[in-house]
């Protein structure tokens, strides 16, 4: 990252061709449209190379560091810009209604088998988890904003979450096992 | 393993289990993006001042919800386009050498760095604006000259309270002496010296300050007792006829701060204690002496 931080093009490129993939697929789950996931793409990088020198591999694995300055810039992006998630590819087939339809090729293609896993791992969730991490994880709500759109204490949000992100945990864990 | 984790957790509450919890709760909100951009910064801070363990338990925390989110994304692939056109968007800051200090399209507030949030440093290394460089030097400039101020007053008036509580009577005899003297220097400080209009009266007073300040004074001794501020001290001259302070007596020493009128040599001014007396009228108690 030192190289990155000199502007060293290589290092750069060598960085896109690790992460570029990870950091448009984080891109894509949080944003409406290909293009706007490819301008924020574009964004990320830019403030990777930013913050470069700031990196300490100490204290984060570079994926961790990646994923958390790609995740905290979408999540923003999607506050600032106060729009719902990815409404063509993953919100549109969200509802249960969705998931017990024949979904066509195209939209098979867009949403995959991981996607479709991850939904029915959320919709297995009690309703107050589902809720809370629906629009944490996928909304980019804060907790305090969920705490007053579902009129609930902050502290049982936190709790739900906590909750939640254990449980999700675990199914994915469970679901490694069949496979 | 864990049966002895989970053992020493239950024998002493206060362990790590315990002390850690809420790190690792907020590095897991912090990690999906729930919190918001203030509990983000303290949240930053906390992890940048938290000891090796507890940054220990952040970083396994935010490794995990990373790595479901890594499991949760879709599988898509970027065009080929798009590595051309990060890369070009990067070199053509770094060519106009800007990068640094541009703000990217999307960046509607202040960029952050996990981990790292320092704003010494972002100030020096260039990226904040030059508008907020110049503002901060000013502001810093301003608070500098305040607190020089401020301390400059503070060594003043603590010189002054210094003199009077080291005061001692037969010393404010000997200064006040004759009652010819009317000026005398102790140091850098004037003093003005004033007596009883009435010479059957024992008291003394005299007002001391320094020629480059408007802060003075007063000190008198044996002023009969009067409560209510009955007392004020007046200065008269051609043009200047201001009341200055007021004040009580308990009939023993009586030490207080003031303001000099602007702009007035004190050695010019006429100088009396004054009360008012039983129908209210005013009564010249004590004057500078001439």
């Amino acid at each position: 990252m030192d190289r990155v931080a000199k502007g060293e093009t290589e290092a750069i490129e060598e960085l896109y061709d690790r992460f570029g993939t990870l950091v448009y697929r984080m891109a894509y789950q949080l944003t409406p449209t290909k293009a706007d996931a490819e301008d924020a793409v574009q964004e990320i990088f830019v403030r990777l190379w930013q913050t470069a020198e700031r990196y300490d591999v100490r204290k984060a694995k570079l994926v961790t560091w990646v994923m958390l300055i790609s995740r905290r810039y979408l999540v923003d992006r999607l506050r600032r810009r106060r729009v719902r998630p990815q409404p063509s590819a993953f919100d549109e087939a969200w509802t249960d209604a969705d998931l017990n339809s024949e979904n066509s090729v195209e939209r098979d293609f867009l949403i995959n088998e991981r996607q479709k896993r991850l939904r029915e791992r959320i919709n297995g969730l009690p309703e107050l988890q589902r809720e809370v991490v629906q629009r944490a994880y996928l909304g980019g709500r804060t907790l305090r904003e969920i705490s007053q759109e579902l009129d609930r204490p902050i502290g049982t949000i936190k709790s739900a979450l906590s909750r939640a992100l254990a449980g999700l945990r675990d199914r994915v864990a469970e679901d490694e096992g069949q496979l | 393993m864990s049966d002895n984790n989970n053992r020493n957790r239950n024998e002493n509450p206060e362990t790590n289990h315990d002390k850690y919890q809420d790190l690792r709760e907020l590095a897991a909100f912090d990690a999906i993006g729930a919190l918001t951009e203030h509990e983000r910064r303290d949240f930053d801070l906390i992890e940048e001042t938290a000891d090796e363990v507890a940054q220990n338990e952040i970083r396994v925390a935010r490794d995990a919800v990373m790595k479901q989110i890594g499991e949760d994304l879709p599988n898509v692939q970027p065009s080929p386009a798009l590595k051309h056109r990060v890369l070009a968007t990067i070199l053509r800051f770094i060519e106009n050498d800007l990068g640094k200090t541009v703000q990217t399209r999307d960046e509607g507030q202040a960029d952050f760095v996990p981990g790292a949030f320092n704003w010494f440093e972002r100030f020096f290394a260039g990226r904040v604006g030059v508008g907020w460089r110049i503002a901060a030097l000013a502001f810093l400039t301003i608070s500098i000259a305040l607190f020089w101020m401020l301390v400059e007053t503070k060594k003043w008036n603590d010189d002054l309270r210094g003199f009077a509580r080291s005061f001692d009577i037969s010393e404010f005899e000997r200064l006040v002496g004759p009652r010819t003297i009317n000026y005398f220097i102790d140091g850098d400080a004037k003093h003005i010296v004033l007596a009883p209009v009435d010479d059957s009266e024992s008291s003394r007073a005299m007002i001391s300050y320094f020629p480059d300040r408007d802060d003075a004074l007063f000190l008198a001794r044996d002023l009969p007792a009067l409560s209510d501020e009955m007392y004020y001290i007046r200065v008269q001259a051609p043009g200047v006829d201001e009341v200055i302070v007021s004040f009580s007596s308990s009939g023993d020493i009586v030490g207080l701060d003031f303001k000099l009128p602007e702009d007035v040599d004190p050695t010019t001014l006429s100088w009396w204690v004054m009360r008012f007396d039983k129908e209210n009228e005013p009564v010249k108690v004590m004057e500078a002496v001439s």
